[in-house]
């Protein structure tokens, strides 16, 4: 038991000490966004996503914003213009240091933050497998329509269909279809959102439609 | 007794049930009545396509509604739907059945989708 403990004690002194973040166990300033529900402003306060730059948020969490719904058990899906800038963010969030790392990989990192004043928590997951020149070419990566909008929490950028599908809960997929767009179809149908007329011919129709993915499944997720 | 529920008996593949006044849409499959999202994950799952926690939430908000609006026809599992989640239940019951038939169709994920298309669904008589 002592030997242990005094290998323990001395393997910890190879580590170096890092000085604590600036804004290590603070509480946010917390600014509300129009295009945010007012419940979820904390995280974004602290992504503060730039409509020109990025970073950009897009996806299931806007999805939930556009209806006046919170993100609730929804991952936040945060798209960033560079390394650098995803690196950034990373560091901003855990400087906080009430956060819990749930995937890390190469296309993405997901953290659980946790709010200093409330019980809540939220998923936010950066995404690092690509990076992205706008808010439309981010948008344009969806493949399912309802799913193609995002903000920088100030504006709207929406597909061409996916305000009305949103309102007439129509599941449409972009074709060509992406591999692993069963999966996508099944969680979409679930939420409640109906294959428009020819959808599942077309999946039937298209091979690549059916191939799964294994590896990239938090990147996959995003979409 | 609804006669789809017999047909499934019958019928290895799940017959699907269209609501008109829910505008929802049930399964009987193998005699066991449950709803279409949570027919459709239980046979995903046997391609490795798994509910997520949200999807899981969604799956029994929309069972409890259509139970509570008596779109099972029946109030007898009160008890069963309040207390708790639904789709472990509906999991365990139909599980050996579901994967028996999605071995038998030769497991093309496409096909199986198809099963749960609604043009392939009968209309209530309400």
């Amino acid at each position: 038991m002592g030997s242990i403990l005094s290998d323990i004690f001395e393997r910890m002194g190879d580590f170096e000490t890092k000085p604590l973040h600036k804004n290590h166990s603070k509480a946010v300033d917390v600014v509300e966004f129009p295009c945010v529900h007012r419940d979820d402003s904390e995280p974004l306060s602290i992504i503060w996503p730039d409509l020109k730059q990025g970073p950009w948020i897009a996806g299931g969490a806007c999805l939930r914003w556009y209806q006046c719904q919170p993100v609730g058990e929804n991952d936040i899906d945060i798209f960033c213009s560079s390394a650098e800038q995803a690196q950034s963010i990373i560091d901003e969030i855990k400087g906080y240091g009430r956060y819990t790392t749930k995937y890390e990989s190469d296309n993405a990192t997901t953290l659980s933050y946790y709010s200093k004043d409330s019980n809540k928590t939220w998923t936010l997951q950066v995404i690092k497998r690509r990076y992205f020149t706008s808010l439309k070419d981010v948008i344009d990566n969806f493949d399912i329509s309802v799913c193609q909008l995002g903000t920088a929490g100030n504006d709207w950028l929406l597909g061409k269909n996916t305000a009305r599908d949103i309102r007439e809960r129509n599941l449409r997929m972009n074709m060509p279809l992406q591999p692993d767009a069963v999966k996508r179809l099944a969680k979409y149908w679930t939420y409640g959102y109906r294959p428009v007329d020819g959808l599942l011919d077309a999946v039937k129709a298209n091979p690549v439609g059916k191939k799964m993915f294994q590896s990239n499944e938090d990147y996959e997720n995003a979409f | 007794m609804r006669s789809e529920q017999s047909w499934s008996l019958l019928d290895p593949k799940p017959v699907m049930l269209y609501l008109s006044n829910l505008d929802e849409y049930i399964v009987y499959w193998n005699g066991i009545a449950t709803t279409h999202l949570m027919a459709l994950n239980l046979a995903m799952e046997y391609y490795g396509i798994f509910p997520t926690p949200e999807m899981k939430s969604a799956m029994e908000q929309n069972y409890s509604k259509i139970y509570y609006a008596n779109g099972f026809d029946t109030r007898a599992w009160d008890l069963k739907v309040s207390s708790s989640p639904i789709y472990p239940y509906v999991k365990r019951l139909l599980a050996e059945h579901c994967k028996k038939v999605i071995d038998e169709s030769g497991r093309d994920i496409t096909e199986v989708l198809g099963w749960f298309d609604y043009s392939k669904a009968r209309k209530d008589t309400q």
